[in-house]
């Protein structure tokens, strides 16, 4: 009855014109309490991916591999990522007097409702991508997030898949787990100047870097003996678009050096369900950008780049990349709705900077906090006639794509964009 | 003539965007015809005390904190002679909660604090304080700003203004912050100056006036810091 229901939600919803991300799982939830875990007690095997960054593609990249393996496979590939969300998937997919039976189940998880979701599950995989400042007035401070993840793993059947560079990851390392991460042959990332912490998470300490990737990752070390463990997964190389895991190489479509983490991530995760080399080969040389990360959109003959995000992280990646593809305009669409966080000061922690040593033409900040975006740019030295404000990004398009551009985006503001730039774009295609 | 900014652990100290205050006070020493020079300062030890003309003691996660804590122990007399003679500090936070006697933690533990000034913050579980905020203030008007922290600071000394929109020091008191000589603690990140100029041009007025150097306050252009203002408030619902 709870999935009849929920399943009816979600069809009206999308009558309406939503994408019905939550709301059949939220329905059939009201009906009964026990739903999420007759459901996902059908799935053989559940994957569930969380982090800061990455976890959507390594998701979309997970499921896409794992539907060629075997076609029963369930994913919230939409990005809906709450208890609901993933609720509402299993509900979508159920099918009445039928065994429902489902191989694999693959679902990102909000990094704040992991707890939640693993009271539902005794035995599963769970991938840890990173933890980066994000969001802090919803999640209050990583240290009490992980403390979080961390007891709801108590006494649970859980295989973990960490980032071994990522020191916080690591605070992971008294459950189940195997690991994946750079040799120090890699060197094609820039530091940013802000890192979360480098300092020990058991002692305090600050920890002795011998590698430093992004942010905190890197090669690690602390008095205490809290060292990087030795990855059963290491990435030896980066050429272009291929890479080279544990002495095998894998092509691949991703743009943008910190994917090679997310491509890092999966490939661990298929290697450890035994998913055979070819398998993976294929899926991950077939594997196309999700939409809006790093999105190419041409647009009367002009090449605009869409991306989102959520963190000073992310945005310094996305700066970096910016020296790549040489746009002349460069746009910011800055929200502070839920979706997003409501404390927008994460953009001060980011590295525009790198934008000075660029040849930009101009400069359009848009969104509903467009001001604050504005103001970063000119005390960075930007001169005021750069910066082109207007809070709604649909009277900016046009402008902006005469030129190449690169639109970068907050999370609530990510469908909108890409719909009105997918409107004008003559060829689209994910990069 | 340089304008010599300390920014105290900014590796630990970051936790909302206060390298923005650093920015924000670097473009205005710029428009003034100083040349900001920031020193980033990692250890006690390499703290010109001669040479501080603004120093910042951002916020930092709890664990950070007692990091920190245990470092500024060490300069503790100096800071405190300087603060008295005057030192243009801007302290957030954890900063601000670091300049008072202690911290007691929701366990009961108590973290000493610098003792330079007579308060103490005691951190509780029962309700985050969280949210934007607008502070009315004497001298600078109404700032502007983002709480979210869960300790609750009791003092009797001057505050820096009372909120109309959000906290205050603590769940019962509307007076937010502290003012001390040329010291302002806040919990306001935001960060605070950029939206804020009137508390940046404070910061440097103060140094323009120890080294008797002319200005004019007029020829700076605020229009940007206006109108975001103005987009702010009108989005919090706050009348002007």
């Amino acid at each position: 009855m709870a999935i009849l229901l929920g399943k009816i939600a979600i069809k009206l919803s999308r009558m309406m014109g939503h994408r019905g991300s939550d709301v059949g799982g939220r329905i059939a939830l009201k009906f009964s309490k026990r739903i999420f875990k007759k459901l996902i007690s059908k799935i053989d095997t559940v994957i569930l991916i969380t982090g800061t960054n990455g976890k959507s593609t390594v998701t979309n990249l997970l499921a896409e591999v794992l539907e060629q393996v075997d076609s029963t496979t369930i994913s919230n590939k939409t990005g809906a990522n709450m208890y609901t969300g993933i609720l509402s998937i299993m509900v979508e997919k159920y099918r009445f007097f039928k065994d429902n039976k489902i191989k694999y189940g693959v679902f990102e998880v909000d990094e704040g409702n992991v707890y939640k979701v693993m009271q539902e599950l005794d035995h599963n995989y769970l991938v840890i991508t990173n933890f980066f400042r994000d969001q802090l007035d919803r999640y209050s401070e990583m240290d009490l997030l992980i403390d979080k993840i961390k007891n709801s793993l108590e006494n649970k059947d859980v295989k973990l898949i960490i980032n071994a560079d990522d020191p916080f990851c690591y605070r992971f390392n008294k459950y189940n787990y195997v690991s994946y991460g750079l040799t120090s042959a890699i060197t094609s990332f820039e530091a940013g100047s802000i890192s979360d912490s480098k300092y020990c998470p058991e002692c305090g300490k600050e920890l002795r870097y011998t590698s430093v990737f992004y942010g905190q990752l890197g090669h690690y070390q602390c008095d205490c003996g809290y060292n990087r463990p030795t990855p059963k997964y290491n990435l030896e190389a980066i050429n272009n678009n291929e890479i080279i895991i544990n002495n095998h190489t894998y092509h691949h479509q991703l743009k943008g050096n910190y994917n090679v983490y997310n491509l890092l991530a999966a490939i661990s995760m298929l290697k450890e369900l035994n998913i055979s080399e070819d398998t993976i080969e294929k899926g991950v040389a077939n594997y196309q950008a999700i939409g809006g990360r790093m999105q190419k959109i041409t647009i009367k003959n002009n090449s605009i780049y869409l991306n989102l995000v959520k963190n000073h992280t992310g945005m310094n990646m996305t700066l970096q990349e910016a020296k790549n593809i040489e746009p002349e305009h460069i746009a910011f669409i800055l929200n502070d709705n839920e979706g997003d966080g409501r404390d927008v000061s994460w953009i001060w922690d980011a590295d525009f900077e790198y934008l000075l040593a660029l040849d930009i033409e101009k400069y359009f900040v848009s969104g509903t906090r467009a001001y604050d975006m504005a103001l970063r740019l000119k005390n960075m030295g930007i001169p005021r006639h750069k910066i082109v404000i207007n809070n709604l990004f649909a009277t900016l398009v046009d402008v902006v794509t005469n030129k190449d551009a690169l639109v970068i985006v907050s999370y609530t503001a990510l469908n909108e964009t890409k719909k009105l730039l997918e409107e004008k774009g003559e060829v689209k295609s994910g990069l | 003539m340089d304008y010599n900014i300390y920014h105290l652990f900014p590796q630990l100290l970051n936790l909302y965007g206060d390298k923005g205050n650093i920015t924000t006070l670097c473009y205005f020493a710029k428009q003034f015809g100083l040349n900001p020079v920031v020193h980033e300062v990692n250890d006690v030890a390499d703290i010109v005390w001669d040479d501080v003309d603004f120093m910042l003691l951002g916020g930092g996660s709890d664990r950070e904190q007692a990091i920190v804590t245990a470092k500024l122990s060490e300069i503790k007399e100096q800071l405190k002679a300087k603060i008295e003679a005057g030192l243009p500090l801007l302290a957030v936070c954890g900063g601000y909660q670091f300049l008072g006697n202690y911290y007691q933690d929701s366990q009961g533990n108590k973290l000493a604090g610098l003792g330079i000034l007579d308060f103490y913050t005691v951190g509780q579980t029962k309700e985050r304080l969280l949210g934007n905020c607008v502070i009315e203030t004497t001298d600078f008007g109404s700032l502007i700003g983002f709480v979210n922290h869960a300790g609750e600071t009791f003092h009797d000394l001057e505050p820096l203004g009372q909120a109309i929109v959000g906290y205050g020091n603590n769940l019962e008191s509307k007076a937010e912050g502290i003012r001390y000589k040329n010291l302002i603690g806040t919990y306001l990140h935001g960060p605070l100056l950029p939206r804020n100029p009137a508390l940046t041009l404070f910061f440097i007025e103060k140094f323009l006036q120890k080294n008797n150097v002319a200005y004019d306050f007029m020829k700076i252009d605020l229009t940007l810091e206006e109108e975001t203002r103005a987009s702010y408030l009108n989005k919090i619902g706050v009348n002007q």
